[in-house]
């Protein structure tokens, strides 16, 4: 979601101030870790490209447009080293995937997400949507709405009354409700015009 | 009309507020009309199960943002504002003359940056050229096998759950055993080593170190034993602790990232970096917290003022002296480079501080240390000889 902090966080960047370099980490780096596991099987791994994928950002500071372009730029980056991986250690078998990807970011004007990115995005939104609630409405909704245990199993293993769970689950539904309603509709929208402008005028990296 | 990507965007938004429960009105039909529309979307959403859900949330849970930033930062070229001094050297000015004056040691900042350097030498400093050996896995039948890359294909390491080897790094998975077999993996001078237990337990092993571990996890406890200095990441599994044995002490784990120290004949020494860890030996049992260290000769020695980045420099391939004594320093290399070492005329008590890419050529290493004044050095064959 697009904000004011948004834009100083850009301009500070752009100008190579440190706090802003680490605000971007900080906002990306998890997603993109949790992308690069998934491809690669190796956290190990998929953090050294992560770090490698951060570095190749600072140079060209100058021409990004937005968070959402540089988190756009991350993610082709970090594909691409994955897949330079995985064909490295497992020979040829992979390659002729790797170079569909190659094939799909060269002729599209926008670089379509895989559908690793799109789980990578889906589980990074829903994760900071969880982050937001307090600790003990995290745990049980966590429990109850993501893993679907039964209100019982639940009490028994916090040691909380079943009704305090069928409470806490519904504070924490309807907390995430009014931060829903907050942030509205166009972000979506908005986050892509840039995105189109930016990889126009990207051609290799 | 909404390009491709952002439909995609839009219809992750949805899938998180079905998965959450806070679909707005309406919502819950354009969910359903974008599945009707793009089967690629139906499949999209049918792959969350709540078993996946909770599996991939918990896989970000244990990714260490703020470690990596570290790791970022240090490559990115965020220092401390440093003065260029001659190529490829920078030198801290202000700091070191401050402490020049104030203590009255021998300070001196120096900094190898320089990715391929070339071998210096002088007259009385030749480099020794760098061991070459490799690690070496042995497998529970008593057979060993070079870690390298050309080995991937080895008849022994069929059944063993090796999922990749090679010169960096050796990859376990998990495999169903009756008996687990015992491996161990050892490394030589000059030469450190990853590798992931079938646990997913991220192993790192520096210089002449070593790790025995089963090929698959069972009983009621994750026993392994290391000698020489290794650095773990240990998955988390409540239901079965994590334990690492030395000569006489043992780290029991709780879901953390620590290194510990057991060279021959040295107290043992674990650091603790994330989590919990309790060292126990036979008569005592401290628990640390991240950033302590404890020392375990008699008794255990805690102590909290521990430079961290010094301690895990070996795991960066580097050197990182920060006010050391020049037989510390001496120890250090001499372990990685394989050499021996003979103090000739009254030893320098000064201190030395600075950062070197175990990459370097130790000639190289050599020579900054003689800038500083305070030591020579005379090399001859593979024995380095320490003078005023």
């Amino acid at each position: 979601m697009k904000t004011n902090n948004d834009d100083n966080i850009l301009t500070g960047f752009k100008q190579g101030d440190e706090r802003a370099v680490k605000q971007i980490f900080e906002r990306f780096h998890n997603e993109l870790v949790h992308f690069a596991t998934r491809i690669t099987g190796n956290r190990y791994e998929a953090q050294d490209i992560v770090v490698e994928a951060f570095l190749k950002i600072l140079p060209r500071a100058k021409d990004f447009t937005s968070l959402e372009n540089i988190r756009a730029f991350l993610y082709v980056v970090v594909r691409h080293a994955c897949f330079a991986w995985v064909e490295k250690q497992s020979g040829l078998q992979k390659k002729e995937q790797a170079f569909a990807y190659l094939q799909d970011i060269e002729t599209s004007s926008e670089p379509l997400m895989d559908k690793e990115e799109m789980i990578a995005r889906t589980i990074q939104q829903l994760y900071e949507f969880i982050q937001q609630l307090p600790p003990q409405e995290k745990k049980v909704f966590i429990l109850k709405v993501i893993k679907q245990r039964s209100a019982d199993e639940i009490a028994e293993e916090l040691n909380i009354s079943k009704k305090t769970v069928y409470n806490l689950t519904s504070a924490a539904i309807s907390r995430l409700r009014s931060l829903v309603g907050r942030s509205s509709l166009p972000m979506a929208i908005m986050l892509y015009v840039n995105f189109f402008h930016f990889f126009s005028n990207q051609q290799e990296f | 009309m909404m390009s491709e990507n952002q439909h995609t965007q839009r219809l992750i938004e949805l899938l998180v507020k079905k998965i959450t429960g806070t679909l707005q009105a309406g919502e819950e039909q354009e969910l359903l009309r974008r599945m009707e529309e793009d089967p690629e979307a139906k499949a999209f959403a049918g792959q969350f199960s709540p078993e996946f859900l909770a599996n991939e949330l918990a896989l970000k849970e244990e990714i260490d943002t703020e470690g990596e930033w570290k790791k970022f930062r240090g490559q990115a070229g965020f220092r401390t504002r440093v003065v260029r001094w001659r190529r490829g050297w920078t030198i801290t000015v202000a700091a070191s003359l401050l402490l020049i004056i104030t203590t009255g040691l021998y300070l001196v900042f120096l900094r190898n940056d320089q990715r391929n350097t070339t071998v210096l030498t002088s007259d009385t400093v030749k480099d020794i050229p760098r061991p070459e050996g490799k690690p070496v896995l042995t497998l529970a039948d008593g057979s060993a096998v070079v870690l390298d890359s050309k080995n991937s294909g080895n008849e022994h390491l069929k059944g063993q759950g090796i999922l990749n080897l090679s010169d960096k790094e050796l990859l376990y998975g998990k495999i169903a055993v009756s008996e687990p077999s015992w491996n161990t993996v050892a490394t030589p001078r000059g030469v450190s080593y990853k590798l992931v237990l079938p646990d997913g337990t991220g192993v790192w092993l520096n210089t002449t170190s070593s790790i025995r571990f089963p090929t698959s996890f069972t009983g009621k406890e994750r026993e392994v034993t290391v000698t020489g200095e290794t650095y773990f990441e240990v998955a988390k599994n409540s239901a079965m602790p994590f334990r690492v044995h030395t000569g006489n002490s043992s780290v029991q784990v709780l879901g953390t990232s620590f290194n510990i120290e057991a060279w021959p004949e040295k107290n043992v020494k674990t650091t603790l970096l994330k989590g919990v860890v309790v060292v126990n030996t036979t008569n005592e049992k401290v628990r640390l917290r991240p950033g302590e260290q404890a020392n375990a000769g008699q008794t255990i020695k805690v102590s909290n003022e521990i430079d961290t980045e010094q301690v895990l420099a070996w795991k960066n391939d580097q050197f990182i002296f920060r006010g050391n004594t020049i037989q510390d320093i001496m120890e250090n290399l001499a372990r990685y480079y394989d050499f021996g070492v003979e103090y000739r005329g009254v030893t320098t008590s000064s201190l030395f501080v600075g950062t070197f890419n175990r990459s370097a050529p130790l000639s190289e290493i050599l020579l900054f240390l003689e800038k500083t004044g305070g030591v020579h050095f005379r090399v001859e064959g593979r024995k380095v000889i320490v003078m005023p």
